[in-house]
């Protein structure tokens, strides 16, 4: 019943009074002065001091944000400085052609001629000389034509230079600088693709573990002679430890028994001593990762993990071997988001041996092959297969990589490139959510990181501008960090769970009745002002 | 007699092989048939693993993963969480190998470098939300308001390298129901999975059908000052009540018939996989029999054990040992009473006079030192002024006494005396406490079932060996029980846990708050506006007898009419201008 309704009861049923007339006659004006008044105060009442009231004090908690500046990141206007020298036999010549030559958009790339007057009786030694001269830093590059005699075209250093032979054209500089020193390919996916890439990534979290696990399915019968801690501390550490700038990672390892692995196997005979062998079809190995994520267990950390597994199978179940479109292949293979596994099949002397008399037999591992196959394994695993590659062939060095070397220069402009345009995405996305969802909660710590980041992607986009690759990386680390923090913390979700529907329900009954009264005598005072 | 009691654990030596670097891991299960007719099985899992440095805690064999990095990741040296279902009945079966609170139970020891009280807050949060993971437990919901630091109660059982201060962390969860999955991530723990081993008699639908089960993950180290040599010993233990008229009817029983099946073998990498069954009371024939007699001789008491070795027996098919009954008359029998025991209860009329209740009973001919640790939830107000201690009508002296009040939300009451209990008799300890409205999101769900105050804690040094079969704080094995005689015997045993109702309030009072509310402004507002904000008129207009649905019509139908009756509602609308 609205109160217009009340008054015109009220009314009807005053109308049978005699004496009504009367009140209406004497009613004096200010009377009518007063009841405009009161409408006028209610208004003032409800809508400039209640409502305000009401929207302070169930407001969320939301620090102000840069949203404009955020949205205004992109990541196609990150350019990359890169000085490039070149040395030799008309060199200002290789230099005017290549600074006709066009690059992908995000190469700001400098290049400068190196008089011939710098000279030295050798490779290492002028490279020495020119690095005395504060030139060569982190994210430059050097070509040197020396007159001799190679096979290849070009011969790569350790270090930050290559040397071509002197006929090199300037296409043919192009072409390697393009493809192999500065990869323009993978920089492009690293900046173009980095919504694939999720935060368990291991090729660009800043710190993750390494578990080799050992499986072995009858241990009273088979003892296995390997010692994981070897793998860990003569193998993988110190390759893992040239990329400690990049990445922080603790390898672990473990023994795990009886672990049935289930999957389906085909008994092929063949001509071998035992007679026989078993196949695993490549289509299967998923169910082989299934089986073995639940036999390996977890650790205490957050961090993500990429797990090598080593799995000897029983002398009834081998030799196993995996098949690939119905031949033998490679006896491992790589999961992306879980690891490596890699299968040992006993000495097959041994377990005929073995089954014959039923008798414990020892498995020696080869320490060596297993550490190997790791090792690839890992640098699959960690997306670093571009950068061990010795160009033009298909073979992986692992050695070469050092700090001061043009690999490790790409591989930090990658993860640079994947941090920053991750760190856009996240932030951006956060706004577009926050705008969307008007209940989340941004408290201080939340706000800060999304702040900082902003402030960080900025200033690595600037000193990727510059030149200053390392630095660049630093702040785009600490730009992922922040903003991955921020996108992932619990208080965004505080007020989730009880939404704006359940609001109305409280406030329309509530109201309801004071609002609707005060809005219908807006009409009346519009009579009064308005006649 | 104190001293001796806060001391006795300090200058332990403890014999440890540390020379050699080697993991073992052993498999054990004590059955002994308790004298009420009930069976107690308790097996005990042990790896003990001697390393040389603590970097080895990242290289794993027969220790589980998470338990190493533990040990690694954070200071702490001594760690137990007991899950526990039921209460241990000391009159009946005598004392339990290991004591545990109902619900969960978790104390730890940190010792560390520059380790300060804040970091081991810290690390104590951080580590009991791993163990919630680990065991599916709900540990994650110990914190600071629930957690106390005991000062006499608790001795270590570890050797750290330096003479550093070392912190204590205690809580227990006196509602946590344990079951099924606790057991499963529990029994992952093992080197062996549940298909061999001792861990295959372990199925929980066996287990939970028992009157009392516990299972128990106790850690310890031992760390060489010099070498920093480390030895890490990771106990896993799972103590169950059997009543055996419950499962097969009779008063015979056999390990298929409890467990489900029989044993599976033996598991391959352990180092010695026995069985032991108390043969003292010689009450019952075992099928088949053992042939490894052993007496062990503690304390003046005298057990036998039937030793079965399943690396020796290495049965083909699944192994039983059948338990039965020599005399078959069916005699009741007098059970001699432990030396200690303990119960507690509330007192209160109605939700008014609280009071809580302790009762600590001695046995034995001579007098018996005690330590009584309460830990008493924050919204249990607790008045330590009324604290009394007596027996019968006599006055008892506190000899130690250390208390810290509670603070709501924040910290609970944590209270720990010691006092002489005279030679057979019953002390009682009782202290006042208020009945008080917590805020209404505190309320657990079915708020009306009542808060649980977790078991107090009664420690003593017992100076006879009667029933009891705790492993000596040097030892490891159970056979390191065997023939153990020391001048006294360290006793923990757990009282109730106290559950109590608390004034709650209706829940459904914000929905009815909202209502009445609404309600009210709703008649309030509206009268009020139109009283002071409208004028009266006259209305003109002769249908005032007509009632309302009539009037609606004749609305409709001036509406229909048109025009013709507009000028007649402008001079019903009221306030008029003028």
């Amino acid at each position: 019943m609205t109160t217009e309704d009340v008054t015109d009861r009220v009314s009807n049923k005053k109308d049978s009074d005699e004496n009504l007339e009367d009140i209406k006659i004497n009613q004096p004006k200010d009377t009518e002065k007063v009841k405009i008044y009161s409408t006028i105060a209610f208004i003032v009442v409800v809508v400039g001091i209640g409502f305000p009231v009401w929207w302070k004090t169930t407001e969320v908690y939301r620090v102000s944000l840069p949203n404009s500046q955020i949205m205004s990141l992109d990541h196609t206007t990150i350019s990359i400085k890169s000085t490039v020298f070149v040395w030799g036999e008309n060199s200002e010549v290789s230099v005017k052609d290549l600074q006709k030559k066009t690059f992908p958009y995000f190469w700001s790339l400098n290049f400068i001629s190196i008089p011939s007057s710098v000279n030295a009786g050798s490779v290492t030694e002028l490279v020495e000389l020119i690095e005395k001269r504060g030139l060569l830093k982190s994210g430059d590059f050097l070509v040197i034509k020396w007159p001799q005699k190679f096979d290849n075209n070009v011969e790569f250093s350790d270090k930050r230079y290559a040397v071509v032979k002197t006929t090199a054209s300037s296409d043919a500089i192009f072409d390697i600088l393009n493809s192999h020193v500065l990869k323009s390919k993978q920089m492009e996916s690293a900046l173009e693709n980095s919504h694939s890439i999720t935060s368990r990534d291991t090729s660009i979290s800043t710190k993750y573990e390494i578990v080799l696990t050992v499986l072995i399915q009858s241990p009273q019968t088979h003892k296995i002679n390997f010692d994981p801690r070897k793998v860990a501390k003569e193998y993988i550490t110190p390759f893992l430890s040239k990329f400690s700038t990049l990445t922080n990672a603790t390898v672990k390892s473990q023994w795990k028994y009886q672990s049935r692995i289930d999957f389906t196997t085909k008994k092929i005979p063949d001509e071998s001593k035992i007679k026989r062998h078993y196949s695993v079809e490549e289509h299967i190995l998923p169910n082989i990762i299934t089986s073995i994520e639940s036999k390996i267990g977890s650790g205490i950390s957050n961090h993500p993990v990429v797990n090598l597994v080593i799995y000897v199978p029983p002398c009834t179940q081998s030799p196993l071997y995996i098949y690939q479109n119905g031949a033998k292949a490679e006896n491992s293979f790589v999961a992306s988001s879980f690891g490596g596994i890699l299968i040992y099949n006993p000495e097959e002397e041994q377990c005929i041996q073995q089954l014959e008399t039923n008798e414990p037999i020892d498995v020696d591992v080869s320490l060596e092959l297993v550490s190997k196959a790791f090792l690839r394994q890992l640098v699959e695993l960690m997306n670093l297969r571009e950068y061990f590659l010795v160009p033009g062939t298909n073979t992986l060095n692992l050695n070469k990589v050092e700090d001061e070397s043009w690999q490790f220069d790409c591989l930090l402009r990658r993860n640079t490139l994947v941090y920053l345009s991750t760190t856009i995405q996240t932030l951006q996305s956060l706004v577009r959510l926050l705008d969307g969802i008007s209940y989340i909660v941004i408290n201080d710590d939340v706000g800060q990181s999304i702040i900082e980041a902003n402030a960080n992607v900025r200033k690595s986009e600037r000193l990727l501008k510059n030149g200053h690759l390392k630095e660049a990386f630093e702040y785009a680390k600490k730009a992922y960090l922040a903003s991955e923090h921020a996108f992932f913390d619990y208080t965004l979700l505080a007020q989730l769970y009880f939404p704006d529907e359940q609001k109305y329900a409280i406030y329309i009954p509530l109201f309801l009745p004071v609002l609707v009264p005060v809005l219908s005598s807006i009409k009346t005072l519009k009579k009064h002002f308005f006649k | 007699m104190f001293s001796r009691l806060k001391f006795c654990f300090l200058i332990l030596v403890i014999s440890v092989n540390l020379s050699e670097q080697s993991e073992q891991y052993h498999e054990e299960l004590f059955i002994k048939p308790l004298p009420n007719g009930f069976v107690n099985t308790f097996f005990q899992f042990t790896t003990r693993w001697n390393m040389a440095s603590r970097e080895d805690l990242l290289h794993t064999k027969l220790t589980p993963r998470p338990i190493a990095e533990v040990l690694y990741n954070y200071d702490v040296k001594e760690l137990n969480i007991a899950l526990t279902q039921g209460l241990w009945r000391y009159e009946l079966w005598g004392y339990p190998v290991v004591d545990s609170a109902p619900g969960a139970e978790a104390w730890a020891w940190f010792n560390g470098d520059n380790l300060t009280e804040s970091h081991v807050s810290r690390q104590w949060k951080d580590l009991t939300s791993t163990f919630s993971g680990i065991l599916c437990a709900s540990l994650n919901n110990i914190d600071e308001a629930n957690t106390v630091q005991p000062k006499y109660s608790f001795r270590p059982r570890f050797v750290a390298p330096k003479n550093t201060k070392s912190f204590i962390k205690y809580s227990t969860l006196p509602r946590e129901n344990v079951c099924t999955e606790n057991l499963t991530p529990w029994k992952k723990l093992l080197p062996c999975s549940s298909e061999q081993g001792f861990a295959s008699l372990l199925n929980s639908g066996y287990v939970h059908n028992t009157n009392y089960h516990s299972v128990k993950v106790a850690i310890r180290t031992f760390q060489e000052a010099k070498t920093g040599e480390l030895t890490m010993e990771l106990v896993l233990s799972a103590n169950l009540v059997f009543d055996p008229i419950l499962i097969s009817s009779s008063k015979d029983y056999s390990i298929r018939k409890i467990f489900g099946q029989g044993l599976n073998g033996v598991c391959p990498m352990s180092s010695s996989s026995k069985i032991y069954v108390d043969i003292t009371e010689d009450k019952f024939e075992l099928v088949p029999d053992s042939d490894d007699v052993k007496e062990s001789t503690r304390g003046a008491s005298t057990t036998k054990f039937a030793i079965y070795d399943m690396k020796v027996i290495s049965p083909n098919d699944l192994f039983n040992i059948a338990f039965v009954k020599k005399d078959k008359q069916n005699l009741v029998p007098i059970i001699p009473p432990p030396i200690l025991t303990a119960h507690r209860y509330i007192l209160a009329k109605g939700q008014e006079e609280g009071k809580i209740m302790t009762e600590v009973t001695n046995n034995h001919w001579a007098d018996l030192n005690v330590v009584l640790q309460e830990n008493i939830p924050w919204f249990v107000p607790s008045y330590m002024h009324t604290l009394t201690v007596k027996n019968g009508n006599e006055v008892l002296k506190i000899k130690e006494f250390h208390y810290i009040p509670g603070n709501d939300r924040e910290r609970p009451y944590h209270l720990e005396i010691a006092f002489t209990v005279p030679a057979k008799s019953t002390v009682k300890v009782y202290f006042d406490f208020d009945y008080i409205f917590l805020k209404w999101t505190e309320y657990p769900p079915d708020a009306n079932h009542g808060h649980y105050i977790g078991s107090a804690v009664v420690t003593a040094l017992l100076p006879v060996a009667k029933n009891y079969t705790t492993i000596p704080v040097e030892g490891y094995l159970f056979e390191h029980s065997f023939n153990a005689s020391r001048p006294s015997y360290f006793i923990q045993i757990h009282t109730e846990s106290l559950l109590l109702s608390l004034p709650t309030p209706d829940f459904s009072m914000p929905y009815n708050v909202i209502c009445l509310t609404c309600t009210v402004i709703a008649l309030a507002f509206g009268p009020i506006h139109s009283v002071t904000t409208k004028i009266l008129t006259v209305d003109t207009d002769g249908d005032e007898n007509k009632g309302f649905i009539k009037k609606v019509i004749g609305k409709i139908r001036d509406k229909i009419k048109g025009k013709k009756s507009a000028p007649k509602e402008s001079v019903e609308e009221k306030p008029k201008s003028e």
